[in-house]
C-alpha cells in the first residue's frame, strides 16, 4: 500500500513539476539574444565594416555566438574591446593591438572630389565639393573607409602621435 | 649621464627586503645561542641542518622557476629555516628537519609564487606538518642539560654532547604549578629552542622594534589576546587553568608575538587589520592550549589567522585623509 | 599658538634634507642666456597662439602668445631679442615628446622695453587684480603650475577668509623658497597683503617648516606690523607642502577627498607667488623669471639662481660650474615629486623650482622584486591608502581594483616607493593606472560622440533621402499637372476648332 502511494506522490509531482516546466518554457521564452541589442547599442555603429561583418548588428551577432573577439572594432577602440568583453564575460586577448591611425588629407593635392566626405560614416571630414577636405582629427576613428574612397590617392592614413596631454607612463617591466 | 624616462622618487630611503630578513636573524641569535647551551650540540645540528636544507631547496627551486638564483641569499630561507629549528624539539632526527625544511620553502613558499606571495608562514606550515606526520619525533623533549662550570674548567656533560639524553615533558603539557613564571623567563626547562627563554626572544623583539622592522601592534595585540582570557580564567577557576604568566612566559607565545606572527608577507598590513590579527592569534592559541589536542597552539594559531589575513587587508583599510573614519570598508568583491 | 610640533598628521616620511648644500648661497641672477626657449603648449595639452612672427623684434616683458582660455597662461618675453624660429623642440616633459617653441635670440640689451610706472595697487578693484595676476602670466610656482589668477577668482566667489601661504618646501635639496624668504620677505608680504585684499580674505598664515628658522625670523619681522598676517611654525615632514595636509597641520582642519581647500574656506598659495603677485600688482611687470635651486650630488658648484623662463638646462648647470663625473640623471624638481629631464637642451618652464643632478649614491636605483607586504608603504601613506594594495591591482591591469583602494586619492608624492624595501616602482604604477584610466575614459567619450555622429549623419542621410523623394514627387506632380493642363488645353483649343 505505502509502495502505491509513495509511487503515486511522485508521478503527480513528476507531472505538475514537467507543466509548470513546460508553461515556463512557452509563457517566459526570450525571442533572440538580447545580448545582441545591447552589444549593438554599445557599439559605434558607422557600419563601416573593418571587423569584417556588413554591419555593427551582423558583428554583435557573431561576438554574441563567439565567432568574433571583442576587440574586432578598431573604432571602439581599447575601451570598447574592454566594456564589451566585460559585458560577455570572456578574456581579452592583448595581441593584434595596433597603432591608432587617423585620416590625413594632403590638401595641396585634393580635387575636392567629395568622394571621402561621402564615405565618411561620422561626419568627420569637412569641405564643400570641388573644394579641398580636411579631416576633423578629433572626430576621426581611423576606420579606413575613406581611404579607400579617395580617388586622388591624397588621403592617407597617419599614426596618431602622442602628445604632451595623451602621452602616458608606461607599465613598469618588473615586479 | 643617462637621459632616460624613469619615474620618480630619485631618491630611496635604504631599506632593503634583505637588510629585514638579515636584522630578524640577527635577533634571533641570542635565544638561539642559549638554546644551543641548554640543549648541546644536538641543538646546533637541528639549526645548521634546517637552515642548510632551506638553502639548498630555495636554490632548486629558483633554478627550477627559472628565477633570479642570487636571491637565494636575500636571508627569507635563512630565515625559514631558523625559524622552523626555533620551533622543533632539539633531537629532533636529522631527516625529519630535512624534510621540514624542504617543505617550508618548495610547498609552503614556492608553490604560491615564492617570496611575498605565500598565504601561510613557511616554517609553521613545515612544523605542523612534522607534527601530524611525525607525531613521536616532535614530541621528544629533552631536559635542559647546560654547559656547567667544574673544577677543570667547562664541563661538557654527555648529554650535552648529545651521546645521552633524558627526557622531559614541556611546562604546558604537565602540571604547570611546578614552575614559577621566573623560572620560565629565564628559559631553564624543557622545550624547543625558541620556547626556552623569553626574556632572550623579547631581548630580539625590542631590538626589531627599535630598527622599525616590526612595528608593535600585532605583538602587543597578540599577548594581549592570550593575556586576558588566561587572567579572567585563571580567576574564576585557578585549579584548572594556568596563570597569564605561565601562559605568557612558556612555549612560543613571546616567539609567536615577536617573530611569527608578525612576518610581514601573511599578515595584514594596515594597523586595524594588525590588530584584529594580533588578538586573534592570541585568543587561538590560548584556547588550542586550553581546550585542544595540542599542548602548543601559536603554529596552529597563526596558521588560521594567516588565512583570514587576505580579507582582512580587503576589509579593514585604514582611513583615508580627509573622510570620516569607518571601521569597515565596503569594498568592491 | 597651537601646539604645531606633535605629528601633524598620520604617515608621511623624513627624507634626508641634503639642503645644507645650498642654504647658505645667496640668489645670484643668472647672465642672460643666448637663446630662449617658450613652448606654446601647456603640460595639460593646451595650445598657445603666438603674437609674433619670426624675425619681429620682442621686448623683454612683451606678451608674446596667449591661449583661447583663462586656463592657458599668456607668456611674456623675459629677454630683449628677436624671434630666430618657431618650431618642434624638446621640453620639461619626462617623455620626451618635442612641442612647438617660439625660440627668441637675446640681445645684449638687459633693461625693460617699457618703462613700467610704479602704479598704486590700492586704486585697483578686486576684479582688476586679478585680471592682471592673470594677464601677468602668473602660475603656482610650488609645482603645479595652476593658473594664479584661477584661483584666486574662485577663492572670490567662494568667499575665502583664510589665505595660507606654503613655505614648507618639504622636497630635499631645495632651498628656493627658504632663499626667497630670507632675502625678499617684505616683498613676499607685500604680495600676501595683495592677495587677501584680491580676495577679500580675512587673515593669511605663512606656513613655514621649522628647519628654517632664518625665514622664520625674516617673515615675522617683516609681518610684524600688520594685523592680518602672522607665520606659523610646522614640522618638518614630509609631504608638508602638500595643499591638505598643511592645511591640516596649520589649522587642524581636514579637506575631505574630492573636494577642494575652498570649501574650507581656504586657499593656499606658495611664497614664491607671493612675491610675483606683488610684481605684477606694484611693477605691473610680467612672471618672466623664477629662482631655482640647482642643486644635487652631480653639480660642481649649487647655487639658487634666477632664472629667465625658457633658458635651456645647459646654460644653468654651466653657471653652476658645470657636472661632475658621477652625475647620473638630471630632474626637474625635488628629488622626491620631480621628474627627468629628458635631454640638456630642455628649458626650464614657470612650475621648476629645483634643477637636480644626482649621482648614483642619491639615486639609489636597484633592482624591484615582489611585494613582501610589509605594510611600510601603508605607514607611510599620507592620504591613508594602501599603496602595496593598489599597485597589485594596478599590476594585473585592475585599474577599477586600484581605483577602488583609492586611487583618485594620491597624491604620487612619492612617500611610499621611498620606503619600499623591495624597490617597488610605485609612483609609475600610479601614473600609469590614471594614465590608462583617463585614456579608456576619453576613448569612451570618443566612442559615445562617434556613436552620436553616424546618427545624426543617418538622420540627415534619412533627411536628403525624403526631401529629394518629396522633391522627385513634387515635380512629378507638376508634370502630371503641366500635362494635364496641357491636355485640356489642347482639348478645349480641339474643341474651338472644332466648333
Amino acid at each position: 500500500m505505502q509502495m502505491i502511494i509513495s509511487v503515486f506522490v511522485f508521478l503527480l509531482l513528476g507531472g505538475s513539476l514537467g507543466c509548470i516546466l513546460g508553461w515556463a518554457q512557452k509563457a517566459l521564452k526570450v525571442e533572440g539574444d538580447s545580448r545582441v541589442d545591447d552589444l549593438e547599442a554599445m557599439l559605434p555603429g558607422g557600419q563601416c565594416g573593418q571587423c569584417g561583418e556588413a554591419g555593427c548588428r551582423q558583428a554583435a551577432e557573431k561576438m554574441v555566438k563567439g565567432e568574433l573577439a571583442p576587440n574586432c572594432c578598431p573604432p571602439g577602440g581599447k575601451a570598447l574591446a574592454g566594456s564589451m568583453a566585460a559585458f560577455l564575460g570572456v578574456e581579452l586577448s592583448d595581441e593584434g593591438e595596433d597603432i591608432p591611425v587617423r585620416a590625413f588629407i594632403n590638401e595641396d593635392e585634393c580635387s575636392g572630389c567629395g568622394r571621402c566626405f561621402k564615405a565618411c560614416p561620422f561626419d568627420a571630414i569637412v569641405g564643400a565639393s570641388r573644394q579641398m577636405h580636411t579631416v576633423m582629427s578629433s572626430v576621426c576613428t581611423g576606420c579606413r573607409l575613406c581611404e579607400k574612397a579617395c580617388s586622388q590617392g591624397c588621403l592617407e592614413m597617419v599614426p596618431v602621435l602622442d602628445q604632451i596631454n595623451t602621452w602616458q607612463w608606461p607599465k613598469p617591466q618588473v615586479a | 649621464m643617462k637621459y632616460e624616462i624613469v619615474s620618480g622618487p630619485h631618491t630611496h630611503g635604504g631599506d632593503s627586503s634583505s637588510l629585514i630578513m638579515y636584522q630578524v636573524v640577527l635577533a634571533l641569535v641570542p635565544a638561539t645561542l642559549f638554546g644551543i647551551y641548554l640543549f648541546g650540540l644536538s641543538a646546533l645540528m637541528v639549526l645548521l641542518t634546517a637552515c642548510a636544507s632551506a638553502l639548498i631547496t630555495e636554490w632548486l627551486m629558483l633554478y627550477w622557476r627559472g628565477a633570479n638564483r642570487a636571491s637565494v641569499m636575500d636571508g627569507s630561507a635563512l630565515l625559514t629555516g631558523w625559524l622552523l629549528a626555533m620551533s622543533l624539539p632539539p633531537a629532533t632526527p636529522w631527516w625529519v628537519v630535512v624534510l621540514g625544511s624542504a617543505f617550508a620553502i618548495a610547498i609552503g613558499k614556492h608553490a604560491y609564487g615564492g617570496l611575498g606571495n605565500n598565504l601561510f608562514n613557511p616554517a609553521m606550515l613545515a612544523r605542523v606538518m612534522l607534527l601530524i606526520c611525525f607525531p613521536v619525533e616532535l614530541t621528544d623533549w629533552h631536559a635542559v642539560t647546560p654547559i656547567a662550570l667544574g673544577e677543570h674548567g667547562i664541563v661538557l656533560n654527555s648529554y650535552w654532547l648529545g651521546v645521552d639524553a633524558m627526557t622531559a615533558a614541556t611546562p604546558l603539557s604537565h602540571d604547570a604549578s611546578a614552575l614559577s613564571p621566573l623560572a620560565l623567563m629565564s628559559g631553564q626547562h624543557a622545550g624547543s629552542m625558541g620556547e626556552t627563554s623569553s626574556l632572550l626572544i623579547l631581548l630580539g623583539g625590542v631590538f626589531l622594534l627599535w630598527r622599525k622592522v616590526i612595528n608593535a601592534v600585532i605583538p602587543t595585540a597578540l599577548l594581549l589576546g592570550l593575556a586576558v582570557p588566561a587572567f579572567v580564567l585563571h580567576l574564576v577557576s585557578p585549579e584548572h587553568f594556568l596563570s597569564a604568566g605561565t601562559h605568557l612566559f612558556s612555549g612560543a607565545a613571546f616567539l609567536a608575538a615577536f617573530f611569527i606572527a608578525t612576518d610581514m608577507v601573511t599578515s595584514p598590513a594596515s594597523s586595524k587589520g594588525q590588530w584584529v590579527y594580533g588578538v586573534g592569534c592570541g585568543v587561538l592559541i590560548y584556547l588550542i592550549r586550553t581546550f585542544g589536542n595540542y599542548p602548543e597552539g601559536a603554529a596552529f594559531a597563526v596558521l588560521i589567522m594567516n588565512a583570514t589575513t587576505p580579507i582582512i587587508d580587503h576589509y579593514l583599510r585604514p582611513a583615508v585623509f580627509g573622510a570620516k573614519p569607518t571601521f569597515f570598508k565596503e569594498g568592491k568583491a | 599658538m597651537q601646539t604645531l610640533f606633535a605629528k601633524p598628521f598620520r604617515g608621511g616620511i623624513h627624507p634626508t634634507g641634503h639642503k645644507e648644500r645650498t642654504e647658505q648661497s645667496q640668489i645670484e641672477k643668472l647672465p642672460t642666456p643666448k637663446r630662449i626657449f617658450l613652448g606654446l603648449q601647456q603640460r595639460n595639452g593646451t595650445l598657445l597662439t603666438p603674437l609674433v612672427k619670426v624675425g619681429d623684434y620682442v621686448g623683454k616683458g612683451q606678451l608674446v602668445a596667449k591661449g583661447a582660455s583663462d586656463m592657458a597662461v599668456p607668456l611674456h618675453s623675459p629677454v630683449n631679442g628677436t624671434v630666430v624660429e618657431i618650431r618642434d623642440y624638446v621640453s620639461a616633459h619626462p617623455s620626451g615628446i618635442k612641442i612647438k617653441t617660439l625660440i627668441i635670440k637675446s640681445s645684449e640689451d638687459n633693461s625693460w622695453s617699457e618703462n613700467y610706472p610704479p602704479i598704486n595697487p590700492d586704486t585697483l578693484s578686486q576684479d582688476e587684480m586679478i585680471q592682471r595676476i592673470l594677464d601677468a602670466g602668473i602660475v603656482g610656482l610650488g609645482g603645479a603650475g595652476f593658473p594664479s589668477g584661477v584661483k584666486l577668482r574662485l577663492a572670490k566667489q567662494k568667499g575665502v577668509h583664510t589665505l595660507l601661504i606654503n613655505g614648507g618646501e618639504c622636497e630635499p635639496y631645495l632651498t628656493c623658497d627658504d632663499r626667497l624668504m630670507q632675502e625678499h620677505a617684505s616683498e613676499v608680504v607685500a604680495g600676501i597683503e595683495l592677495m587677501v585684499r584680491a580676495i577679500g580674505a580675512k587673515e593669511a598664515l605663512v606656513a613655514v617648516e621649522d628647519n628654517k628658522p632664518r625665514s622664520i625670523e625674516a617673515l615675522s619681522h617683516a609681518a610684524s606690523e600688520i594685523e592680518n598676517i602672522s607665520v606659523k611654525v610646522v614640522p618638518s615632514l614630509y609631504p608638508m607642502g602638500s595643499e591638505r595636509h598643511l592645511i591640516k597641520a596649520v589649522t587642524g582642519k581636514t579637506v575631505a577627498p574630492g573636494e577642494l581647500s575652498v570649501a574650507l574656506g581656504i586657499l593656499v598659495h606658495n611664497v614664491a607667488t607671493a612675491r610675483a603677485v606683488y610684481h605684477a600688482l606694484r611693477f605691473n611687470r610680467p612672471l618672466i623669471e623664477r629662482v631655482i635651486t640647482v642643486s644635487g650630488g652631480g653639480i660642481e658648484q649649487p647655487k639658487n639662481l634666477v632664472v629667465p623662463i625658457g633658458t635651456p638646462v645647459s646654460d644653468l648647470l654651466t653657471a653652476c660650474g658645470g657636472l661632475t663625473m658621477s652625475a647620473q640623471r638630471l630632474v626637474a624638481g625635488g628629488p622626491m615629486m620631480g621628474q627627468v629631464i629628458p635631454s640638456p637642451y630642455t628649458p626650464v618652464d614657470k612650475s621648476i623650482g629645483g634643477l637636480l643632478a644626482l649621482n648614483e649614491q642619491e639615486v639609489r636605483d636597484d633592482q624591484s622584486h615582489d611585494c613582501l607586504r610589509c605594510g611600510r608603504c601603508v605607514s607611510a601613506c599620507p592620504m591613508g591608502l594602501m599603496p602595496f594594495q593598489m599597485a597589485a591591482h594596478s599590476r594585473v591591469s585592475d585599474y577599477e581594483g586600484a581605483q577602488d583602494y583609492g586611487l583618485n586619492n594620491c597624491l604620487l608624492c612619492g612617500a611610499c616607493s621611498y620606503v619600499c624595501p623591495s624597490r617597488i616602482p610605485l609612483v609609475q604604477h600610479f601614473s600609469h593606472a590614471r594614465g590608462q584610466i583617463n585614456a579608456q575614459r576619453s576613448m569612451a567619450q570618443k566612442s559615445a560622440l562617434a556613436r552620436k555622429l553616424t546618427d545624426a549623419r543617418k538622420q540627415r542621410l534619412d533627411r536628403e533621402a525624403a526631401a529629394k523623394q518629396a522633391e522627385k514627387e513634387a515635380k512629378a506632380a507638376a508634370r502630371k499637372k503641366k500635362a494635364a493642363e496641357k491636355k485640356a488645353k489642347q482639348a478645349a483649343a480641339k474643341a474651338a476648332a472644332g466648333e
